[in-house]
């Protein structure tokens, strides 16, 4: 029995493969280079209070102050706390800033780090995009006309 | 395709039209041109920071989604002024309906006592600083009741007629009358006593 | 109304000429109304221009971040309150997402990236949350409003601290 003649493929067929392998290419490269992101984590005490005597609060850098100051309107910005992490695709980590609160931090794909904040039961989830050089600040109201941050600066 | 504009260097109606048609910038700058007065009118109506904030930002919302219904008969800054006074009024009132008041407030509510209080015999202003001056008024200011405040301030700070405060007020111009001169009696008695304070 | 509600009126430019007659003729002959007349005035002068200056206590970005995204939740506010005419809508939608998503395909695999990928934040439905960013400081921000300040990584002792001797 003759064979039957296959139809030969047209270009489009040609354009999909392309696409196809080009694509699982692109996967196993990204998968293959473990691309670790240094991330450091404050937990800042915003005040128009003077500094507490007697408890371990230091001012925040000059820096710092100064990027808070010209957003927020509080007097005196105080480190409550400080941590460094290494974070990847395939190593996320979880960072403990003070008893109630802990930020955890995944790398995503597509330049993305993915933040949780969980405090006293909730969470506060921002995916944020690594593509720009900006610091992630989460915040929020506190008692008697206070205010907390926690500062991420990726790099 | 509508004409880009320079936003810091248009006139207030050239942002409220480009702000009409949809540009946000444009309202943005109004914002920025306008918030202090906005927020220092919420602020001598309520008398607290927190409710002038979030009063005057509701304004702006207000404002915005309005826009259309502005057509220049005042400034934008006129019709602003306005909206903010009208939100404070709404909650002024809500708050005084759950509030208990004092025997003071009652006096002043009642009407009457103003008639009692001695003629203040020499000019309580005299010789003050201005800066001074701004501060006992606004010290006095703040002990009258919100609606002994909000006719002093329609009438001396927003220059209205008894006819546009009663419509603001929604209430008669007698009212506005009476409030009016309970308010100045008892500011020109609150400035005498800080007077006196002050020489003692 | 009463002749100290005509005092008033007359230093407010509100009299009408009939009761501006009577009110001078009363002055003439009584020295109380006269002063009471006296004081109307200065009060007026004193707090004329007299009002304390106030800046707002917020930066012009935060400020204005609160209200651009309270203006965005009344558009979609109403916006869900009109489904029906959103259906036309949805019918371009499709095709259009289609597209997109065949135009990132390509993007990716020509070796090119998104501008700065997709920001987006999930907060408690208890709290409300205003998210900004200041090109000025390089500072992406997401501000959260709990009205009670109940939600705080800060533990208690550090808020509860004694103030500092003055």
């Amino acid at each position: 029995m003759p064979l039957k003649p296959t139809s030969k493929p047209s270009r489009w067929h040609f354009l999909v493969l392309l696409l196809g392998l080009g694509l699982g290419l692109l996967q196993v490269v990204a998968a293959s280079v473990p691309v670790e992101t240094h991330v450091q984590a404050v937990l800042v005490w915003g005040t128009d209070e003077a500094k507490p005597a007697g408890k371990a609060l230091k001012e925040v850098d000059a820096k710092l102050r100064e990027k808070l100051g010209k957003i927020f309107k509080w007097q005196n910005y105080f480190e409550v706390s400080r941590k460094n992490a290494g974070v990847s695709a395939s190593k996320p980590q979880t960072l403990k800033l003070s008893e109630e609160c802990s930020v955890a931090i995944k790398i995503l794909p597509e330049n993305l780090a993915e933040v949780k904040l969980l405090s006293k039961g909730k969470t506060i989830t921002r995916r944020h995009s690594l593509a720009k050089a900006d610091a992630l600040v989460l915040g929020g109201d506190d008692k008697n006309n206070t205010a907390w941050f926690v500062v991420l600066n990726f790099n | 395709m509508a004409k880009q504009i320079d936003h810091k260097a248009a006139l207030d109606v050239q942002l409220v039209a480009a702000s009409q048609a949809g540009d946000m910038l444009a309202f943005e700058e109004l914002v920025a041109r306008h918030r202090d007065k906005i927020y220092a009118r919420a602020f001598s109506m309520m008398r607290n920071e927190e409710d002038a904030i979030d009063l005057s930002q509701e304004a702006w919302v207000k404002a915005w989604q309005r826009l259309k219904q502005f057509q220049g008969d005042s400034s934008f800054a006129t019709w602003m002024t306005l909206i903010v006074i009208n939100l404070c009024l709404d909650q002024l009132r809500r708050q005084k309906r759950t509030r208990a008041e004092s025997i003071e407030q009652l006096d002043e509510e009642l009407g009457g006592v103003e008639r009692q209080m001695p003629v203040v015999a020499t000019n309580p202003s005299e010789g003050l600083e201005r800066s001074e001056l701004r501060k006992r008024i606004d010290k006095a200011m703040n002990q009258l009741s919100y609606e002994h405040r909000t006719v002093l301030i329609l009438h001396e700070f927003e220059e209205m007629e008894y006819k546009q405060i009663a419509k603001v007020m929604n209430c008669s111009i007698g009212t506005v009358m009476s409030r009016l001169f309970y308010a100045r009696r008892r500011l020109a008695s609150l400035l005498q006593s800080l007077k006196k304070e002050q020489q003692s | 109304m009463n002749t100290e509600l005509k005092l008033q009126a007359m230093v407010d430019g509100e009299l009408d000429a009939r009761d501006m007659r009577e009110v001078e003729a009363l002055l003439a002959q009584d020295a109380r109304h006269a002063a009471l007349l006296q004081e109307l005035k200065w009060t007026k002068s004193a707090i004329a221009g007299n009002e304390v200056e106030l800046a707002l206590p917020e930066t012009r970005e935060f400020y204005w971040s609160k209200i651009s995204r309270s203006i965005e939740a009344e558009a979609r506010k109403a916006a869900a309150a009109a489904p029906a005419e959103r259906a036309w809508w949805l019918k371009l939608l499709y095709p259009a997402t289609g597209l997109a998503a065949m135009v990132a395909v390509m993007f990716v695999v020509s070796g090119g990236r998104t501008t700065d990928g997709s920001d987006s934040e999930n907060v408690p439905e208890d709290v409300n949350a205003v998210s900004f960013r200041s090109e000025s400081e390089k500072m992406s921000v997401v501000y959260v409003a709990d009205e009670n300040g109940n939600f705080s990584p800060v533990s208690e002792e550090v808020k509860n601290a004694p103030e500092a001797d003055k």
